[in-house]
């Protein structure tokens, strides 16, 4: 299995979210999808998650607005 | 005794000595009564040979009209035993006489399916 | 990307003393023979005890680790065992040492209680602070998915259950199988966001409370809320309830399993006294027709007595009849009655008349009346004894009681099977096996129940839903200061719900493709039978074999599940997002020849680094060279040197 391959895979998860989200739902910036999906990798044990969650959405609204 | 012995008998029984072999025939043969059982040990006497004769002391156990209700018991004793003035004494002592062939003593039943089966086909 | 470097033991099972053995850097298979009860089982737990600490027996179930340490060692004083994994993972060095020794005040270690194992995990040399060094671990490779990495014949029969899809592994595995295909960073980011639409929510309730014009909505939304937050903790105690019974349900069934033997002498018991029972009702009724059969037996026993008799009185009729007759005849010719002879038909003269006449009185009237008496008494006789010989049926007695016999000698030899399977259940087991299976219906019977409570409350949820969908439109067209604000974050909160929902099912989909397509890839290489085409998989990850001809395969054989199972489980290595080496426990289970040497080809391919456990005879080191070829890195054997001592040899 060549390293190729396996980046390949890593990356894929985010490529399917990427691919729903600029056919399905333009409207939502890319930036903060991947930041959910940072904020939910694997391995990563945080405890403010909801917090950062909340704060994340807070400041796109308030963007958007 | 000589009296008695011109009439043929009302009753039969069986002597104390056979009572425990009638009861141990009429479950092993599974009939539905001793009388039964007793007939099939009158047979069984018969087919054996044994000669007419009579028993004493046989009690009263059952009224011939009991035992022999259409009458077919004495009008076979009397075609196998022709001459026969007393049927029922004779068929009194048959059944004793059976009874006392198929005792095997207390410890084995009576062999019932043996003395069946060993009838010959004419 | 993890790779093993050396593992090193220390009176660990059968491997006494201090030994060790190093894993090539490149690419490839090491195979490690060893005969039955040398410890090739001992190795694959050896990185199992390094990684997470448990050593796991037979049944999956957890080995005490007093009978861990060397036995022989032990004898000699020694009270601990050690293993030591070298390890690299994305480019940094690690070395994981975990120690099993008695617990402080411990005098003398009797059983597993009395053991404690620690660990230390060094990264570049340095030591890692415990909490640290978990969550490396963790990373490094999570115990979950740790089923892919280190396995035997006992998972792969995991996955061949998973195919009938009628155990409650199905879902078990599947979550396994997703996490190791990477889903959960998904599935994590979308419940975190239904928590976080949820709390939108609750807020825009709150804001609208704060407002004259919508406080009214307010409330209703608001204890809208708080009713769906009370079902839905509702929901999720149910399902945790649910997962530890289902839980119990599987183990179970493992115990029930391990007792199947004890089950199946049970069963069996219980069937024979079932038919027991049965016999002996037909026995009662088969005496009962005895019984009436019998009243006619004692004719049955003189039936040629009674046919001789019969002869003899025909004949004795024949006769009797004759004289009477001619007596009669006689008697009507002398009183001139008829004026001719009835035989002869001439006329009988006076004279004739008078002859007949002195020859009568010597048979008078008394001795004619005799014999009619005797010949009504003769066929009177011959009447009952042909009544009787039509009565006596031997044969059909015979039948009946052969018939009675056969069935007596059938429950006296059930009977003595019963006593024969008495005697292998003991009291106990009888006892534990009704009471587990009282346990099991009691655990079936719960689920059933919570499931419906569950249905219960996901539809009080979706009212709930409908309602709060009300409110929140009407709501919205009373738009109001703070309540923007909050109604934004709500619906952006509800849209990127919606997004990672939609790409989880997408995701989920093109993962069972790609893991359909490999597992199909595999399949074809390891199978023997060219017909078969490939593999179709379903939601759980359960695969069908597919005919060339496009039909399903329904029946298998356990050689062809395994085949299955492997194909699945190398599929999974091939998606996974986490790469690692796989150690794998005689992996043939079943499997000819063919289908070994296969396997072995197939091995490189799935997994840069493979440790392969088997003994000769299920796979000869000329065969696996010969499969292998310059992917074999090196070949050890475990060398008996006592009964509880084996040591690894590098051939």
């Amino acid at each position: 299995m060549s390293n190729d391959a396996h980046a390949h895979r890593d990356a894929s998860v985010a490529d399917t979210i990427e691919r729903v989200r600029s056919e399905r739902y333009p409207d939502i910036d890319r930036d903060l999808v991947l930041e959910i999906l940072r904020l939910h990798a694997d391995g990563v044990v945080a405890d403010n998650v909801a917090r950062s969650v909340d704060e994340a959405i807070a400041a796109r609204a308030a963007e958007s607005n | 005794m000589a009296a008695e012995k011109t009439a043929d008998k009302k009753t039969i029984g069986v002597t104390s000595a056979n009572e425990r072999v009638l009861a141990a025939l009429a479950s092993e043969g599974l009939f539905a009564s001793e009388i039964e059982a007793a007939k099939f040990a009158m047979a069984h006497a018969i087919d054996s040979g044994v000669a007419r004769g009579t028993t004493e002391g046989a009690g009263t156990k059952w009224n011939v009209g009991s035992v022999d209700s259409d009458g077919a018991l004495k009008a076979v004793v009397e075609a196998l035993f022709p001459d026969e003035t007393q049927p029922y004494r004779l068929v009194e002592h048959l059944m004793n006489e059976g009874l006392r062939l198929f005792d095997k003593g207390d410890t084995l039943p009576p062999d019932v399916a043996g003395v069946l089966f060993a009838t010959k086909a004419e | 990307m993890l790779r093993i470097k050396s593992l090193h033991l220390k009176d660990f099972g059968a491997f006494k003393g201090e030994q060790a053995f190093n894993l090539p850097d490149e690419e490839g298979v090491t195979v490690f023979y060893g005969e039955n009860m040398r410890g090739k089982t001992t190795l694959l737990n050896a990185f199992r005890f390094a990684l997470f600490g448990k050593i796991i027996g037979r049944g999956r179930r957890p080995v005490s680790f007093h009978d861990m340490i060397n036995w022989e060692a032990r004898a000699e004083g020694a009270r601990s065992f050690e293993v030591r994994l070298q390890i690299t993972h994305a480019g940094a060095e690690y070395r994981l040492t975990r120690t099993c020794r008695p617990k402080s005040g411990t005098d003398v270690p009797a059983g597993h209680d009395d053991y404690v194992a620690d660990y230390y995990l060094e990264r570049g040399g340095h030591i890692l602070p415990a909490q640290q060094a978990a969550l490396e671990l963790e990373r490094i490779l999570p115990e979950q998915i740790a089923r892919f990495f280190l396995f035997d014949g006992e998972l792969l029969q995991e996955y061949e259950d998973l195919l009938h899809g009628d155990t409650d592994m199905g879902p078990k595995i599947s979550q396994a199988i997703e996490r190791i295909l990477g889903l959960p960073t998904l599935t994590r980011s979308r419940d975190s966001l239904k928590a976080a639409l949820d709390r939108a929510e609750a807020r825009v309730a709150l804001a609208a409370q704060g407002d004259q014009k919508t406080r009214e909505f307010g409330n209703q939304l608001q204890s809208l809320v708080e009713e769906r937050e009370v079902l839905t903790s509702d929901l999720f105690r149910h399902e945790k309830d649910l997962e530890a019974l289902r839980a119990k349900k599987v183990a179970i069934e493992d115990d029930m399993r391990r007792r199947e033997r004890m089950a199946s002498l049970l069963d069996k018991r219980d069937r024979l006294a079932g038919e027991v029972a049965a016999l002996e009702e037909s026995v009662q009724k088969k005496k009962d027709a005895i019984s009436k059969a019998m009243a006619p037996a004692w004719s049955a026993l003189i039936r040629p007595q009674l046919a001789a008799a019969v002869t003899t009185h025909r004949t004795k009729e024949a006769e009797l009849q004759s004289a009477v007759t001619r007596a009669q005849v006689l008697h009507s010719l002398a009183e001139g009655h008829d004026e001719a002879c009835p035989t002869c038909l001439q006329v009988v003269s006076p004279e004739a008349q008078a002859k007949i006449r002195a020859l009568l009185p010597q048979q008078g009237q008394g001795s004619r009346e005799a014999d009619q008496r005797e010949l009504a008494g003769v066929r009177r006789r011959l009447d009952a004894l042909e009544a009787q010989l039509a009565e006596a049926n031997p044969e059909a007695l015979r039948l009946l009681w052969t018939d009675l016999e056969a069935r007596k000698r059938d429950i006296y030899a059930k009977t003595a099977e019963i006593e024969e399977i008495g005697k292998q259940l003991t009291g106990d087991a009888e006892d534990e096996l009704k009471g587990l299976r009282r346990e099991y219906d009691s655990v079936v019977r719960q689920i059933a129940a919570l499931e419906e409570g569950v249905k219960a409350t996901v539809g009080k949820l979706a009212a709930n839903a409908t309602y709060r969908e009300n409110i929140q439109k009407r709501l919205d067209k009373l738009a109001g200061g703070q309540m923007e604000a909050e109604r934004r974050r709500r619906d952006l909160a509800s849209r990127l719900h919606d997004l990672f929902k939609e790409s989880v099912d997408l995701y989920r989909d093109q993962l069972r493709h790609r893991v359909e397509a490999d597992a199909s890839k595999y399949f074809r290489k390891l199978t023997t039978e060219p017909d078969y085409a490939s593999l179709r998989i379903n939601d759980n990850y359960g695969l069908t074999i597919v005919h060339r001809d496009g039909s399903d395969i329904p029946v298998r054989s356990a050689g062809a599940e395994h085949v299955v199972a492997l194909s699945l489980v190398a599929a999974l290595q091939n998606n996974a997002q986490l790469r690692g080496p796989i150690v794998i426990d005689s992996p043939f289970g079943r499997l000819d020849g063919g289908h070994r040497s296969r396997i072995v080809e197939v091995l490189p391919e799935m997994a840069d680094q493979v440790v392969l456990l088997v003994y000769e005879e299920e796979l000869p080191p000329a065969r696996a060279r010969d499969a292998l070829k310059g992917r074999l890195r090196s070949e050890w054997s475990l060398e008996r040197q006592s009964a509880r001592h084996t040591e690894l040899v590098k051939r």
